[in-house]
């Protein structure tokens, strides 16, 4: 995990500090271990003959974490930080340049599903690394794992009426035999997310309806094959503020009722802490916090998270008479371009404070060190003797 | 005090469709002292960016002011004639910086030229001395004066808006309407750029009008805050009295939605229903079908302004005998 | 409890088309665009219900127009001002009516023509099928006779001909009840017996004081006024149309020109001075000289009396002239003078008589001027046929009997060279435009849509392959090409279908270049749809590639393909009309076909040949473009909030 020239023990006492590694257990849900989505980008017909080496854009760059079976998990950071790749990485909708996904599905498919002994397992649980399975057998496993979309206007195709978009799901899966059937099991998801009566939407064209309907129908199209676990990609930042929590509401409600585990993305860290258990913040294709929700945000201990939190307004009026920068250098980077070592030092006001570890910032990657049970940080400040 | 900087007197700003007649603005009153700020807030289709668009005159057909008066500095904007008010208003009086703003940048042109180009129409200046104007403002809104080369694509998107910012404050007008000016932008950068904004107020004692959906980042900003819903102001006054005392039920409604990020983690509360529809607004309180408080009286009659607290008017049944 | 609010696919299809079309007609292009429409397609329709199976073989042949005028405006340029004879074309299935005697049954079909313009028709004849009817196995050819009833009262028998069995070299085997047909003709018109008619009721005769007193000389010289008028009547009026004609002045006037006379006269003069000289027997010579004297004297009494000298005098002159010299002649070889004077009196000789008979024979000496005039009024023809010795004659004759007079206009559109009827072409010209249209529109569009989802969906190399396939079939010049395989396709193809495989053939080439430009349009569509989120959130739920291209791509893709189709209908109309102007000809009455005849037949005066079809053509694009243009403006806002 280091470069040559020093070990980590050269840099920390090795007993006191736990490196984060993530656990295979009867209640992991989820696990991303060390997961790589690098873009490449084109190269010109003369970089080819020059035989230039090709430039990635470093999307996600190494990311390893856990989701509890029943938990929300929060993804947070700023736009381009890797979290909706990752998402979409875990829903084998981009490739995975290298790491590694376990899942552990639910009991239907372990039990019913005809596929699930081909599957390659990796643990004694049934967990199957999602990585390994070839792309014509992934099908039956996109029942149990489901995506809910950030934008309600795209994400459902405006010439197909509302029954057509959700029915589609069904049809793809061969889950209700007859449209009669299928009309059937429409109505209850609209039901469920409170679009009630179900036949005042089911014929109705996606511009009839207002953003928070549309994010419902969104809703009901992740949950109608009856998944055990949701990605949900900013499901609430493209609607009203005064709808939002109607709708997150509704996804409790529905976890609750279902069983569901949540990998919610967002870059509202004031929403993370109301609605998650666990976040991780992402920054550059990397974590560098890891933890209890409302611990890592009222109490932050990396630099950048730090400096995140104390950016974010709120509607105090107070505020307008002070005038405070954000603690925080520079702009963020190209991620084609990351710097060396800790991708974060180029900005990280901490690093002006504490000239000593200008060196190790610089030229090594911190790993994911547990500081307290639990929680957990990528910076060389944290492993100081 | 002396004179309001701009006074808006029952603006009805309607779109005469096809499907009907919108009316995104009806009958709306505030007023703005010099150096003051204030806050227009509400949610996607209360009319809060017609009402900018219309104190700019840019509303766009078929839309028109239908009825009212604005009163900048003294004269009546809307009986100008359009080659006046582009003469001696727009821009000089009252400049924008537009939602996306970052997209107003040509391409094509460097930013140094685009803001120099508002010296040259205006004030008939050389390319030179625009030039020369456009680096000091680069510099005011906290851009390196040699980035007056830079073309937008080489720039991030926090400079590109402070560099159409920078061309806002150009002709340094007493009112600059900001239409949700950090849309699209990382916390980090909105901060700065609120913080930007702060030091414009105090440094210049620009009048700043903020529109957003976002009661946070109008805290920062605002003097005074207007809640707007349907096309109508539904809570106005100081923000000290509005933030911590809300009387109308959507302006509690509203500020309970929000998440906050420090102190206790309170239950989120929203508001059922969707906002109305401005060609066939519901009669009565606007409001009334989403309001807990609803009382007979709110769906006949629309209720006026009264002031509950210094300087502090709401439109609501319940604080009217 | 969703099922009652189902709604079938067919009745929400249909649902969605009557949107279109009351959107399109919503605006002003697109009314107009509709409503010609509408129009092509009925005048398509009418062709193909009326059109019969051999009209596309026998089109061009001019036997199949033979009963047309040639080359005529239609027929109401004469409410415009523009009068001509009406084109008569009856075609009588039953007699007007029937006479029976004791050895002939005469069927009689009557025709009335009205004639009320000062311009003669075209042409006139009588075409008749009859059955041979016989009796007991004998039968004897029927007759037909024609007759005219001119409105100056004149009827005049036009012809009378024998209905022949058979034609030449043809071995035809009779049997009661086959039909035998007859056609009248030029050669068979009796212009002799009109002519009689013409100069008897016209008083055309030569005048006493000109013609003088000699019954054989009068008799000469109205035979000289008769062949005149039927020269006349020949040249001018195509021996037929003398029907239509009387004279309206003439004059009939003696040749008074002296200057031959005198040359005679010098001529005998200066033999008499050659003979004077001469050294021959004097008995003979005195002779002689007396014979010249008495040739001059003829001679110089009719120049004396030039003025006065009828026609009968002056020939009895000059034949007196003509024996003296011939007497001289005899007596100038009894005196054995010598050759060339001998030569010389004959020669002189010989031009007397020659005048002599040209005077009795042409219109040089008696010079008959007549003017002819077209006479207006009813005319009535009739047609008789007759059967001999047929004793129960049937009252219905199974005869068809055609009495056609071409007249100075014809139909609705006026008729092209060989007297093609332009209204027809032009009208059946429209199912192949449309059909050579949308074969081609509907094939290229189709395959470009198929090419441009492959391609933008799934790039790579199929991507690469295809673009670079469109590029170079954009840079081949295509009207080249279609020359040469058009030039090479008509003198390949043989046979009854020649004209469809050359038409398909360049319909085939239209497509091979023509669904490049739709398929990168759809390739620039489906790479902005496969970006849409809703189409990740279908990858998602685990659509397959099939199922985002054929249920999410192709209805968006669809519609603005409908747009692009229409547009191109046009353009293979026009192609094939513009290779057909050029000569490149497949035989289909096509509107280009029509035009590449009034090429051919360097016939640009002819506006009536060139407008229909030219108005056909712009009219039909015009009619697509327009429709074109309404859906786009429809397809085009849609596409834009996508």
């Amino acid at each position: 995990m280091l470069h040559a020239g020093y070990t980590l023990s050269e840099v920390m006492d090795v007993s006191e500090v736990q490196v984060y590694k993530p656990v295979l257990d009867k209640q992991v849900k989820l696990v991303v271990n060390g997961l790589k989505v690098y873009f490449p980008l084109r190269r010109s017909f003369i970089e080819a003959l020059m035989m230039k080496p090709r430039l990635f854009v470093k999307a996600v760059d190494e990311v390893s974490f856990d989701v509890r079976d029943g938990e929300v998990f929060a993804l947070a950071g700023e736009s381009g930080c890797g979290k909706t790749t990752t998402g979409k990485a875990v829903l084998k909708l981009v490739e995975t340049t290298a790491g590694s996904t376990y899942y552990l599905p639910s009991r239907s498919i372990m039990e019913d599903n005809q596929y699930y002994p081909l599957y390659k397992k990796v643990s004694e649980y049934g967990h199957i690394d999602l990585q390994a399975v070839p792309d014509k057998l992934f099908k039956p496993l996109r029942r149990d794992i489901q995506m809910i979309w950030q934008d309600p206007y795209g994400s459902l195709n405006p010439r197909r009426t509302i029954f057509e978009i959700l029915s589609e799901a069904l049809e793809i899966h061969d889950v209700g035999a007859t449209k009669s059937e299928r009309e059937d099991i429409v109505a209850k998801a609209l039901e469920e997310v409170k679009l009630t009566p179900a036949s005042e939407f089911m014929y109705r064209y996606p511009h009839m309806l207002s953003g928070g309907q549309r994010q419902r129908v969104g809703i009901a199209r992740a949950l109608i094959l009856k998944p055990s676990f949701i990605v949900a990609d900013e499901p609430v930042s493209m609607l009203d503020v005064s709808i939002r929590a109607e709708i997150l509401q509704l996804m409790m409600e529905l976890k609750k009722l279902h069983g569901l585990t949540y990998l919610f993305i967002t870059h509202d860290l004031a929403l993370a802490r109301y609605i998650s258990n666990r976040i991780a913040v992402m920054y550059l294709g990397k974590i560098v916090e890891l933890g209890d929700a409302r611990r890592v945000i009222e109490n932050p201990n990396h630099p950048y998270t730090k400096a995140l939190v104390e950016a974010i307004p709120e509607p105090n009026p107070e505020r307008r008479h002070v005038i405070k920068e954000p603690s925080i250098k520079g702009e963020v980077p190209s991620p084609i371009n990351v710097p060396t070592g800790c991708r974060f030092h180029p900005r990280c006001v901490a690093l002006d404070q504490h000239p000593e570890l200008e060196e190790l910032c610089k030229k090594k990657e911190p790993p994911l060190i547990e500081i307290e049970p639990g929680r957990y940080v990528a910076c060389w400040l944290y492993t100081k003797k | 005090m002396s004179e309001p900087l701009l006074e808006v007197k029952n603006l009805k700003t309607y779109f005469y469709t096809l499907r009907g007649i919108v009316r995104a603005v009806d009958d709306v009153s505030f007023e703005l002292y010099r150096g003051e700020s204030l806050g227009l807030a509400g949610e996607s289709g209360c009319g809060k960016s017609t009402l900018a668009f219309s104190l700019i005159r840019l509303v766009p057909p078929p839309g028109k002011i239908s009825g009212g008066t604005v009163i900048f500095e003294g004269k009546d904007v809307t009986k100008m004639s359009e080659e006046e008010f582009r003469r001696e208003v727009r821009w000089r009086g009252i400049s924008m910086i537009f939602q996306g703003a970052m997209n107003v940048l040509n391409p094509v042109y460097t930013i140094g030229d685009q803001i120099a180009e508002v010296f040259m129409v205006h004030k008939g200046y050389s390319k030179r001395e625009g030039l020369e104007e456009a680096k000091k403002l680069l510099q005011l809104v906290g851009i390196e004066p040699r980035r007056v080369k830079s073309y937008p694509f080489e720039l991030s998107g926090g400079m590109k808006q402070r560099a159409v910012i920078a061309m806002a404050l150009a002709l340094s007008p007493p009112l600059v309407i900001a239409d949700e000016p950090t849309t699209a932008l990382d916390v980090v950068v909105q901060a700065q750029i609120l913080n930007l904004m702060k030091r414009l107020k105090n440094e210049l004692r620009t009048s700043i009008m903020l529109i957003s959906h976002d009661l946070s980042i109008i805290a920062e900003v605002a003097d005074k805050i207007a809640i707007m819903y349907g096309g109508k102001i539904v809570e106005y006054g100081p923000s000290d009295l509005v933030y911590n005392n809300p009387r109308h039920p959507y302006t509690r409604a509203l500020l309970n939605s929000i998440p906050r990020l420090r102190g206790e983690i309170r239950d989120l509360t929203w508001i059922p229903g969707t906002p109305p529809d401005l060609i066939a607004p519901p009669p009565g309180c606007r409001f009334h079908p989403r309001c807990p408080h609803a009382m007979e009286r709110c769906k006949k009659e629309e209720p006026p302004m009264v002031e509950v607290d210094k300087n502090h008017y709401v439109a609501c049944w319940l604080y009217t005998k | 409890m969703a099922a009652s609010i189902r709604r079938s696919r067919i009745s929400r299809i249909s649902e969605s088309f009557k949107i279109a079309i009351s959107e399109i007609w919503r605006q002003t292009p697109g009314k107009a665009a509709l409503v010609l429409f509408i129009l092509l397609v009925a005048m398509a329709v009418i062709a193909v219900v009326t059109i019969t199976p051999d009209f596309l073989v026998k089109w061009e042949s001019a036997s199949y127009w033979e009963d047309n005028p040639v080359v005529v405006p239609p027929c109401w340029v004469n409410s415009l001002g523009y009068k001509t004879a009406k084109t008569a074309q009856i075609y009588f299935t039953t007699p007007s009516s029937m006479e029976v005697s004791e050895s002939e049954t005469r069927y009689i079909y009557t025709y009335n023509y009205t004639l009320d313009v000062n311009e003669a028709p075209k042409d006139l004849y009588v075409k008749a099928e009859v059955p041979l009817l016989c009796e007991e196995g004998v039968f004897k050819a029927p007759t037909m006779r024609v007759t005219v009833e001119r409105p100056d009262g004149i009827v005049v028998l036009a012809w009378d001909m024998v209905i022949e069995p058979g034609k030449t070299g043809e071995n035809v085997t009779l049997t009661c009840g086959s039909l035998l047909s007859a056609k009248t003709s030029k050669e068979t018109f009796r212009l002799a017996e009109v002519t009689s008619a013409i100069m008897d009721k016209y008083n055309i005769t030569v005048p006493p004081e000109i013609a003088g007193a000699n019954e054989t000389y009068v008799i000469t010289a109205n035979s000289i006024v008769r062949t005149t008028i039927r020269t006349e009547l020949e040249n001018k009026y195509l021996t037929i149309l003398s029907v239509f004609v009387k004279p309206i002045s003439y004059k009939i006037s003696l040749n008074r020109n002296t200057t031959i006379l005198e040359v005679f006269s010098k001529q005998i003069n200066n033999l008499k001075t050659t003979f004077l000289d001469l050294g021959i027997n004097i008995v003979l010579r005195d002779k002689i000289i007396e014979a010249l004297d008495k040739a001059a004297n003829n001679i110089t009494w009719v120049i004396n009396n030039i003025n006065t000298v009828t026609y009968t005098d002056y020939l009895i002159a000059m034949n007196n002239a003509y024996e003296n010299l011939n007497n001289v002649n005899k007596l100038a070889l009894a005196a054995s003078a010598p050759v060339d004077v001998r030569s010389s009196v004959d020669d002189l000789t010989k031009t007397l008589g020659k005048f002599i008979e040209v005077a009795t024979t042409t219109p040089s000496l008696i010079q008959p001027e007549i003017v002819f005039d077209v006479l207006q009024g009813d005319y009535r023809v009739n047609v008789t046929i007759t059967y001999y010795g047929v004793k129960k004659p049937p009252r219905a004759l199974s005869a068809k009997i055609g009495i056609i007079v071409k007249g100075g206009c014809y139909g609705i559109l006026g008729t092209a060279d060989k007297g093609v009827d332009i209204a027809t072409v032009v009208l059946y010209g429209t199912p192949i435009a449309l059909a050579i249209g949308f074969a081609t529109a509907v094939a290229s569009v189709f395959i470009g849509v198929i090419a441009g989802i492959i391609s933008g969906y799934y790039g790579g190399f199929i991507d690469e392959a295809i673009q670079r396939t469109v590029d170079v079939l954009g840079n081949i010049p295509l009207l080249p090409i279609l020359i040469i395989v058009g030039s090479v396709a008509q003198r390949t193809f043989t046979g009854e279908a020649k004209s469809l495989y050359i038409i398909l053939t360049y319909i085939g080439i239209l497509i091979i270049f023509g669904w490049g430009g739709t398929a990168i349009t759809v390739r620039a569509m489906t790479l902005s749809i496969k970006e849409e989120p809703y189409i990740e959130a279908a990858k998602a739920l685990g659509a397959s590639n099939t199922r985002i291209i054929f249920k999410h791509i192709l209805p968006q893709v669809l519609i603005y393909a409908a747009a692009v189709l229409v547009f191109n209908v046009p353009g293979a109309i026009i192609t094939e009309a513009g290779l057909s102007v050029l000569g490149l000809r497949h035989g289909w009455p096509t509107w280009g076909s029509v035009l590449s005849s009034a090429r051919a037949e360097n016939r640009f005066d002819v506006w009536w040949w060139i407008l229909p079809p030219g108005l056909m053509l712009s009219l039909t694009s015009l009619t697509f473009v327009l429709l074109g243009l309404a859906i786009e403006r429809i397809v085009e806002p849609r596409l834009r909030t996508l």
